[in-house]
């Protein structure tokens, strides 16, 4: 490759010697000044219709640094363990529990339990349209057991007849007892 | 150009494995509130169209959105502010809602309450009961004679614990309140002795130790008293955990029915669980019901 001119596309240097034929032989089959080159890229580009290099040929680099997959890496390691550690806390100790009551008639059912201290109102049914069931989803603390009716209507205080166990309860009727 | 599209190359196939591991990582973190969400043993109700129950022991808990309800449920106890002195339970006797109620028994009330802060009874589990009748609107003399046999049944219970510092002051409203179940529903305090001591030893889940004596309260007609005490012990000693305590219970429940003998079905229990056996180690050992 020795013989270029300064200024072509490879690297610089002069040569001391006298014109090799078959030197010559390809300067004349490429350019050998810079603006013959660009112009020549310029054309190919054209051609293929890719986009024109913005930069040299020669300095053209992505480099990835060598401590890019060590920080990856590392953050990929914070991630997970903060995510997993979220999701512990969220899941590790509760498990979401599904009460249904198949009752059609019914124009409101809700749930009374130990757990909302007997209060009435707070937790209400919603009617599956699809099912026609009552329904209702609570997080419950695993570990433990919880007494609970439902109740139809806002009056009838009724056991779930899903339930594992119905208690007497002591003040003339039943609770349904649930444990996670 | 050539150089750039190598390298890029390059970095996409160290990328890959990273890419893949968020991705699992995205997978592990959604597995466990899925999880959290399967386990477990019985509950709730019905059956949801889009999720079955897993496993066969009426399992309840299946995924899906909260149709309704409250984002979380409080936990009994201190949240609701049970924990009481005389003087509190006192305040609260004659300025709460659910008390109002019951302004009839108010000393009857007051009564009890003095004979149970005596006897080293929780005074929250009094106003647990209270809350109850007056959400099912029981009538005040009703309220009064149920709470009468429920404090002899506590003031049995509490003799046996009396000075132990268990169980922890925070949970000892419930837990009389789950025991006081249990009692009224067949157990006898009487052959809970060997239960509340080994309780106290092992500073044992309150949660824990009620859950098991109402799972072993329905063992009473297949195992007597005496029997269904000491599978409360095995239960709450085990490693089973609570949600499992009720289908362990069945398991022993029909095999009673299919004509084993209390005797034999009491040494099955402790002895499978007392070797750290599982449900099904036990279902194996007795037969699933």
């Amino acid at each position: 490759m020795k013989g270029y001119e300064p200024g072509g596309l490879g690297p610089e240097g002069r040569s001391t010697e006298g014109p090799d034929p078959e030197v010559e032989a390809v300067a004349e089959l490429f350019p050998r000044d810079r603006a013959a080159a660009e112009r020549s890229v310029e054309a190919a580009m054209a051609a293929v219709g890719g986009a024109r290099p913005t930069r040299r040929p020669g300095t053209m680099r992505a480099r990835i640094p060598r401590w890019a997959p060590a920080l990856a890496a590392a953050a990929l390691v914070a991630v997970v363990s903060s995510l997993l550690t979220v999701a512990i806390g969220r899941g590790g100790d509760t498990v979401m529990v599904r009460f249904v009551l198949a009752a059609p008639e019914a124009r409101s059912v809700s749930l009374a339990a130990d757990f909302t201290g007997w209060d009435a109102e707070s937790v209400r049914l919603s009617k599956n349209p699809r099912s026609g069931e009552w329904e209702v989803t609570i997080p419950l603390r695993k570990g433990q057991g919880y007494f609970y009716n439902f109740i139809i209507d806002g009056e009838t205080w009724v056991v779930d007849p899903a339930a594992p166990r119905a208690l007497d309860d002591g003040l003339g009727g039943r609770a349904s007892y649930l444990s996670l | 150009m050539r150089s750039f599209a190598v390298r890029r190359g390059a970095s996409a196939r160290r990328a890959r494995p990273i890419l893949l591991a968020l991705i699992a990582a995205a997978i592990a973190v959604t597995s466990p509130s899925a999880q959290a969400r399967s386990p477990g043993g019985g509950g709730g109700a019905g059956q949801a169209p889009t999720a079955p129950a897993p496993g066969g022991d009426e399992l309840r808990e299946r995924a899906g959105e909260p149709a309704g309800g409250p984002a979380e449920a409080p936990r009994p106890g201190v949240a609701q502010g049970l924990n009481v002195g005389p003087a509190e339970f006192s305040s609260w006797l004659s300025g709460s809602p659910e008390a109002a109620r019951f302004a009839g028994a108010r000393e009857a009330l007051a009564a009890m309450a003095e004979r149970a802060a005596g006897a080293g009874v929780p005074l929250g589990a009094i106003m647990l009961r209270v809350r109850e009748a007056a959400a099912k609107r029981v009538d005040p003399e009703t309220l009064v004679a149920a709470l009468e046999l429920d404090l002899a049944r506590w003031i049995e219970l509490a003799a046996l614990l009396r000075g132990t510092g268990w169980p922890p002051t925070a949970q000892a409203p419930e837990f009389f309140v789950a025991a006081g179940a249990a009692l009224r529903n067949g157990l006898d305090a009487a052959s809970l002795s060997e239960l509340m001591s080994w309780s106290i030893r092992a500073k044992a889940a309150p949660e824990r130790v009620g859950a098991a004596m109402i799972a072993a309260a329905g063992l009473v007609p297949a195992l007597g008293r005496s029997g269904a005490a000491r599978a409360a012990l095995a239960l709450a000693a085990s490693r089973l955990r609570p949600g499992e305590f009720d289908a362990a219970a069945a398991s022993l429940v029909s095999a009673s029915a299919r004509g084993a003998r209390a005797a034999e079905l009491i040494a099955a229990l402790e002895d499978v669980l007392g070797r750290r056996g599982t449900l099904r180690d036990l279902e194996r050992r007795v037969g699933r019901p």
